[in-house]
């Protein structure tokens, strides 16, 4: 039953710009999109850094794709659906031809939509995009999609249980393709909520280095349309296995032991029928919190030994999107496959941890890059892994 | 595959109550339940259920209903998934999560920690040991088929073979009473149970051509577990899966 799916296209907008082009560009060229606060009040968290998109660029993107609704949850939702449909119309695929279904992934949706609620000034919320499932069914909607229609939120591990939730539907034959839409927005309420755990960074992020202080935020979309079959033509991967596991440990906290990470990835392995040294280059999740990153070296030391691939984490680039994070890292891992390169792990300088980890400290263009993981972990103990294989080696 | 339900629980505005191997809906007192216990229950500094939010309460108090023994030793088990569908999510607590920016001291940490639905799936792996596959789901209406459907589906496959499956809703946007709450808990195993459960049901993909009525209301098949009137109930295919299969649960005595 452990059937492959095929990625057939995939869509980004971060806060280094629109399109998973642009971003690659920017990634390659070591940009950074962790700046200081523009639509909030600095001075009023813990950091006042993040990977922001600017307003002019909300803008733009709503009058570029005719979305009325101000809400930048949907617009970012809408926005990349549209990028994608450019893709798509080259591959001359129609969405709404196909039994198409969606899953949202997203930790807060449009959290802010629930204020006025909460403080008690109204008891209607802005809009009904807080409820992730009407965000959900809002964007299947204005996609004429027809398919199965659900959001999953399973913490910053969100994007992968997405993505193997997708698989599985594929599989049952559910649906003919199905649109992984990750998404989320900075908010007064998340920005809140990381500060008072202390764990924002006060300057871009570190992951990896031994002066990581904390983690940034960001905020972005991604999408993924994922296809038992593959379309011909196309580079576009497989996601040839994947697992989630808890660590049944902490509700917010990292394992110490990184017993959630290690069956995640064995079982990712297993699952992908790949051993360790098949593996040419992990994604990590790279947070830049002490312990975060603590935990993965020692999950990822237990799995590949000493002679571990290269990994990097994104969030030097354009921060922690939280539920979109899966999905974008996706996004960009199709691409670190397709051109065998591998972009820095931006922030990270020096290694000072206990376990050992082989980061990429600058861009590699390696002879052989055929299958890599990417995982994410999350509040609740979540950790989730997924393997994609260079198309036409599965 | 065969797939089977070994214990049932429920909490909702009449009470709560299970069907396990040790219980039945009537010694646990569903009859004579009230608002008071209710109270008892979640509104009270419980010392298991202290720290927790509105969901994770309804969550983790369902599945005690289940009567899975509790680990006694450090053995992680991996073999059993947590899947949780909730329409409403953290709701409640990102209300008050919400309030608490606004207060002289600041935002809470401790309410930040719950404002994520999965954080119940934590909850619940952490008393049991459990470190198996997690989904937490909404989709709208049809939150609770969705994710019996993808328990279902996810046993079938064969990773792992238990399923601890939650629909809940902890208050709601109209009522923020905890009697617009509730919490239904099922058991699923594709091994027949040993000791501490016995098989209540029996679950299958059925593809089947059939005029059989289904339902899509979980509500339904607790009283039919509750109570069976008929051979088999039919769970409807949740809406947008493009299959004819359908859940056929059947009743084993």
């Amino acid at each position: 039953m452990n059937e492959s799916c095929h990625i057939l296209a995939a869509e980004i907008i971060t806060s280094l710009g629109v399109g998973l082009d642009h971003n690659w560009k920017q990634l390659l060229a070591q940009q950074c999109g962790i700046r200081k606060l523009q639509r909030f009040q600095t001075g009023k968290y813990f950091s006042d850094t993040a990977g922001e998109i600017p307003l002019d660029v909300f803008d733009e993107l709503a009058r570029k794709n005719s979305i009325e609704d101000d809400s930048k949850i949907f617009i970012l939702s809408q926005a990349v659906i549209g990028e994608l449909s450019k893709q798509l119309s080259g591959m001359q695929i129609d969405l709404s031809k196909h039994r198409t279904g969606l899953i949202l992934s997203t930790t807060k949706a449009d959290i802010e939509a629930l204020r006025p609620v909460a403080l008690g000034e109204s008891n209607r919320p802005l809009n009904n995009y807080w409820n992730s499932s009407c965000l959900a069914q809002a964007v299947a909607d204005a996609n004429r999609l027809t398919g199965p229609v659900m959001a999953v939120s399973n913490a910053c591990a969100s994007g992968i249980v997405a993505i193997l939730l997708a698989k599985s539907i594929l599989q049952q034959n559910a649906a003919d393709m199905m649109l992984v839409l990750g998404v989320d927005v900075l908010s007064d309420f998340v920005l809140s909520g990381f500060s008072s755990l202390v764990s924002l960074s006060k300057e871009p992020c570190k992951p990896y280095d031994a002066k990581r202080s904390g983690l940034s935020l960001g905020e972005g979309s991604g999408v993924l349309l994922l296809s038992k079959k593959s379309h011909s033509g196309y580079p576009f991967p497989a996601v040839i296995g994947g697992a989630a596991n808890n660590d049944a440990n902490h509700i917010t906290g990292p394992s110490r032991t990184a017993e959630g990470l290690k069956l995640a990835l064995k079982r990712t392995l297993k699952k992908a029928g790949l051993s360790p040294d098949d593996i040419d280059y992990i994604n990590g999740h790279g947070t830049g919190t002490l312990y975060n990153d603590a935990m993965e070296s020692k999950g990822i030391s237990f799995i590949f030994g000493h002679k571990s691939p290269p990994i990097t984490s994104m969030k030097g680039y354009f921060g922690h999107t939280l539920g979109a994070a899966g999905v974008i890292e996706t996004a960009l891992c199709t691409k670190i496959l397709n051109e065998t390169i591998v972009p820095s792990s931006l922030g990270f300088d020096v290694l000072d941890m206990e376990d050992h980890l082989n980061v990429a400290k600058s861009t590699l263009r390696l002879k052989k890059l055929n299958n890599l993981i990417t995982f994410k972990c999350g509040f609740g103990g979540i950790n989730a892994a997924i393997a994609l294989q260079k198309k036409g080696l599965s | 595959m065969k797939i089977y339900i070994t214990a049932f629980a429920y909490i909702n505005s009449r009470g709560f109550g299970g069907y396990a191997k040790h219980t039945n809906w009537t010694d646990i007192g569903v009859d004579n339940f009230n608002q008071c216990q209710w109270k008892q229950l979640f509104n009270s500094a419980f010392d298991r259920f202290g720290r927790l939010d509105s969901l994770s309460k309804h969550v983790v108090a369902a599945v005690e209903l289940l009567g899975i023994p509790m680990p006694c030793n450090d053995m992680k088990d991996n073999e059993t998934a947590v899947y949780i569908g909730t329409e409403l999510g953290s709701y409640e607590v990102d209300k008050l999560f919400y309030k608490s920016i606004t207060q002289p001291g600041g935002a809470s940490p401790k309410l930040f920690s719950y404002t994520l639905p999965s954080t119940a799936i934590g909850e619940v792996a952490m008393r049991y040991n459990v470190t198996g596959p997690n989904l937490c789901i909404s989709a709208g209406e049809l939150t609770g088929l969705v994710a019996l459907w993808e328990s279902a589906a996810m046993l079938r496959s064969e990773e792992i073979t238990r399923c601890i499956t939650v629909i809940s809703n902890a208050g709601s946007p109209d009522c923020d009473s905890a009697s617009e709450s509730s919490s239904y808990a099922l058991l699923l195993s594709t091994k027949l149970p040993e000791n501490t459960h016995k098989v209540i049901c029996s679950v299958n993909f059925d593809d089947h051509e059939h005029n059989c009525p289904a339902v899509s209301d979980i509500q339904k098949l607790y009283d039919y577990i509750k109570k069976p009137q008929q051979e088999a109930l039919w769970l409807a295919t949740p809406k947008g899966y493009n299959t004819k299969n359908r859940l056929r649960i059947e009743h084993r005595g």
